[in-house]
């Protein structure tokens, strides 16, 4: 119960932060956007035609009465208006190309786990040896490799010299494994960096020392008393990589040529089709608050002395003046 | 005749930090009975924790090693012996109260837990029902009622911590028990009714225990035998009398010089001057020759031997032996 109150809470929460974060972009967009009637008319369009065009669209009005309007559309009818080019409306366009953009990223966060823990995991316990020296190495060459470098080399190995995997496009699995791993390798090699370090830090802990003084073996003293503990900073990374997963998505759909709402943005900007690229930014801003919320409620899943941040305010206040 | 439970000869562990080796524990030798209490008592850097993590063979590893010598329990050699051997031992037949109970518990493992832990490694076969019961009647033993079992370390006080780290230890009865400072975190009177506790569970379960302490009243009240450790050397040992009431070594007089009595109206502490030398740098002779006012010029030229100066009673003092007309 104090859980669901305070998923409520949070989620109310993110409603200045997505309310903020479309106030911004919308004030970007109209500044770098140019007018948009003429964008859509071309040169040659007559004046009267221009006039009407800019009435339909409203931007006669004043621009917060304008981000009024979309606000007000989102919440009322999920509107998030129509593209100036095809007139499709974006909330389609956004929820067709949606599942495709997190179920990469959600491969990017599969590869970045499986291979950042167990890896920052053994560096740590085997630090200073030649495993962690190689372990670290790796790690900087993972962190250091931007992702549309990493992907088009990945093309040119795989696709093109080996012909293994395919290059382009999303019709199946073998299609994910290219993407997937160009977007998990950079996150993988930041989860690893973080897991070694939160490792090495649980490692010399007294609880540690005292785990092993009950002759526990040394496997379970890792993953039951070291590893847990040293939770929390990895899931707030692996919660930050997700962002930049969704973010890396972005570029690598460009890339591999997927028809996702990434490669459905880059378009957009290319074409300065403003309500696409405000609302797909929108809904990753809103994916990545809810990613931050999921990640806080796993803290408390993790760390009991989390678990006293569900408690309302009065409630803490009654405690503390009982005690 | 009482038996010899832990023989420990010539120990000496050293810790490599870059390119120097730092002398924790030079050729210790300790001998302790069945249901006998040995205070190890020296300052802070002395070498005390290192000598109960060896015998855990928990020193940590690197930078720490055990050099030399061999630590004998119940007939077996446990610096020879096998991970799998110590891992059996650990926590069964030796259990370490740890010094900060603050640190020494699992903050995310439920209290009742971490004592069901300890209990389920050693008793094979046991139930985790039967295993959770027996943790909460150890929690009961120590005072905790068991209905906290679900509780975290968090939700506890310091004393209480302390009462459950002890609960750890003393889960599967152990023979061997080493409290490394398990009142130093305390105050006053969780302190009395720490040791109070300790005391009746050694006489009930009849554990040895090695006490590690830099407090001379605590081991006034608990301690058959003391040994006095400096600079990861015995400097005396023998029976807590002859320590407390035939002191023969300076450092160990210093020791209670630096201690407020209630009966003298002395204003001020006389401590004893100096600092412990540093371990990567040891005296060649006597390594409390520096800070020894007695010292002369034979302390400083060679190590002094650990001499009996009375039956059972040992000295590392080139002096100590004039004083023997003490027991006459």
């Amino acid at each position: 119960m104090q859980v669901f109150k305070y998923v409520i809470k949070r989620l109310l929460m993110m409603v200045p932060v997505v309310l903020g974060t479309i106030l911004i972009l919308y004030l970007m967009m109209m500044a770098v956007a140019g007018d948009p009637a003429e964008l859509i008319l071309g040169e040659n369009a007559s004046q009267e035609q221009y006039d009407e065009l800019r009435e339909d669209l409203g931007l006669n009005d004043p621009i917060l009465v304008r981000y009024g309007k979309y606000v007000w559309d989102i919440v009322s009818k999920g509107d998030f208006g129509n593209s100036w080019y095809t007139s499709k409306p974006v909330a389609e366009g956004i929820l067709e190309r949606f599942p495709t953009t997190a179920g990469l990223a959600s491969c990017g966060i599969f590869i970045m786990i499986v291979i950042g823990i167990p890896i920052g995991v053994i560096s740590a316990i085997k630090q200073y040896t030649w495993v962690d020296n190689l372990a670290v190495s790796l790690g900087m060459v993972g962190v250091s490799m931007p992702n549309f470098w990493l992907g088009l080399e990945l093309i040119i190995i795989f696709a093109l010299k080996l012909g293994w995997l395919p290059a382009s496009g999303f019709y199946g699995p073998a299609y994910w494994i290219l993407p997937g791993i160009t977007v998990g390798i950079n996150s993988a090699a930041t989860v690893m960096r973080t897991t070694r370090s939160s490792v090495l830090e649980c490692v010399r802990q007294d609880y540690v020392r005292t785990a092993r003084a009950k002759g526990q073996s040394e496997q379970k003293v890792v993953v039951h008393h070291v590893l847990r503990n040293a939770l929390i900073p990895i899931l707030t990374v692996i919660g930050m990589q997700f962002g930049i997963a969704l973010g890396g998505a972005v570029v690598v759909e460009t890339i591999f040529s997927i028809p996702g709402l990434g490669k459905y943005i880059v378009d957009a900007i290319g074409k300065r089709d403003f309500p696409i690229v405000l609302g797909g930014v929108v809904l990753l801003a809103i994916c990545f608050s809810v990613v931050n919320l999921v990640v806080d409620l796993l803290y408390a899943i993790v760390d009991p002395r989390m678990r006293t941040q569900f408690q309302g305010g009065k409630k803490k206040k009654k405690e503390a003046k009982a005690a | 005749m009482e038996k010899e439970l832990l023989k420990i000869s010539d120990l000496t562990i050293q810790y490599s930090v870059e390119n120097s080796v730092c002398q924790a524990v030079n050729h210790v030798d300790l001998k302790l009975n069945r249901g006998e209490t040995l205070g190890l008592v020296g300052e802070t850097g002395a070498g005390k924790t290192t000598i109960a993590l060896g015998i855990m063979g928990l020193v940590p590893d690197p930078p720490g090693r055990i050099v030399g010598g061999t630590i004998t329990f119940d007939g077996l050699d446990l610096v020879k012996a096998t991970k799998k051997e110590l891992r059996e031992i650990r926590g069964k037949k030796i259990s370490m109260i740890f010094q900060d109970p603050m640190t020494a518990l699992n903050p995310i493992d439920k209290v009742g837990d971490q004592i069901r832990e300890v209990i389920e490694l050693h008793n094979k076969g046991m139930s985790k029902a039967e295993a959770a019961k027996k943790a909460c009647d150890t929690l009961e033993l120590v005072g905790i009622p068991a209905e906290r079992y679900d509780e975290y370390p968090h939700q506890f006080s310091g004393g209480m911590k302390q009462r459950i780290v002890i609960a750890i230890a003393l889960a599967c009865n152990p023979e061997l028990l080493l409290a490394d400072e398990p009142t130093t975190a305390l105050d006053v009177t969780i302190q009395a009714q720490v040791l109070e506790l300790m005391n009746g569970l050694k006489r009930k379960l009849n554990t040895s225990m090695l006490l590690i302490t830099h407090d001379l009243g605590v081991v006034a009240e608990m301690c058959e035998k003391v040994a006095i450790i400096y600079a990861g050397e015995i400097v005396e040992y023998g029976e807590a009398e002859h320590i407390y009431d035939r002191t023969a070594h300076p450092y160990t007089e210093g020791l209670f010089g630096s201690l407020p009595s209630v009966a003298d109206e002395r204003t001020r502490l006389t401590p004893i001057g100096g600092l412990m030398p540093d371990p990567m740098n040891l005296p060649k002779g006597c390594k409390f020759a520096p800070r020894c006012k007695k010292a002369a010029e034979a302390c400083k030229e060679q190590p002094v031997p650990l001499v009996e100066i009375a039956p059972g009673h040992f000295c590392r003092c080139l002096f100590a032996e004039e004083k023997e007309g003490r027991y006459e």
